[in-house]
């Protein structure tokens, strides 16, 4: 596997999760574009950690605080969607 | 993973592949439903890409919370709005769309030239 390959592919990630962040009209539709670009960070400090970290796994470690708040801020979101005052 | 050369590549090549085209799918399908099963495909795919660098854990962790609880929750609320608007969204590409296109372009560009001269 090499290193560049991995992280062209996490910046076209990226960058089709900001396109579609940007231009959806549905709102559940810009909140999965939004963890596309949070799963495209955590391949990038998965595979740094795997290229460079084997020791201490300092990117492993961070990548699952980000799993975390992507969860909180998912559910968050998807409440404020789905409340009686958006159309819901 | 310890895997021999050629399987390792292929492996690489197949979840690659399943990633690009799920991202498309998530952006451009029309029906929200098929966009998060198709986000579904995307996070799994990821994980599958997190055992092969051997990182088991978050694997383990990415397909328990996304694909678990975060994809599922994404499904009940694109199942509790109300469906029967969102079907007749034609496609219209409107000037923003381009423009947006154009800049994501750009940004993915700069990106690759910045990762490529970086060794």
């Amino acid at each position: 596997m090499i290193l560049e390959h991995v992280l062209v592919l996490s910046a076209y990630l990226f960058s089709i999760g900001i396109y579609g962040l940007i231009t959806s009209r549905n709102m559940v539709r810009a909140l999965m574009c939004l963890e596309l670009i949070l799963n495209a960070v955590n391949i990038n400090f998965v595979t740094f950690s795997d290229f460079f970290d084997s020791r201490q796994l300092k990117g492993d470690i961070f990548s699952i605080f980000v799993i975390a708040i992507a969860a909180a801020e998912a559910a968050i979101g998807l409440a404020i969607v789905s409340s009686p005052q958006n159309s819901g | 993973m310890d895997l021999p050369g050629p399987i390792h590549d292929f492996l690489l090549v197949f979840l690659g592949s399943g990633l690009i085209l799920g991202s498309l799918g998530v952006v451009l399908l029309t029906n929200p439903i098929y966009s998060a099963f198709s986000l579904g495909l995307v996070l799994v795919c990821i994980s599958l890409f997190y055992i092969l660098s051997n990182s088991h854990f978050v694997a383990a962790t990415q397909l328990l919370i996304y694909v678990g609880a975060i994809n599922v929750l994404i499904l009940f609320a694109v199942m509790f709005m109300n469906g029967s608007e969102y079907y007749k969204d034609l496609n219209l590409w409107t000037v923003g769309d381009g423009i947006t296109s154009l800049v994501c372009t750009s940004i993915l560009i700069s990106q690759m030239t910045t990762i490529l001269d970086t060794s």
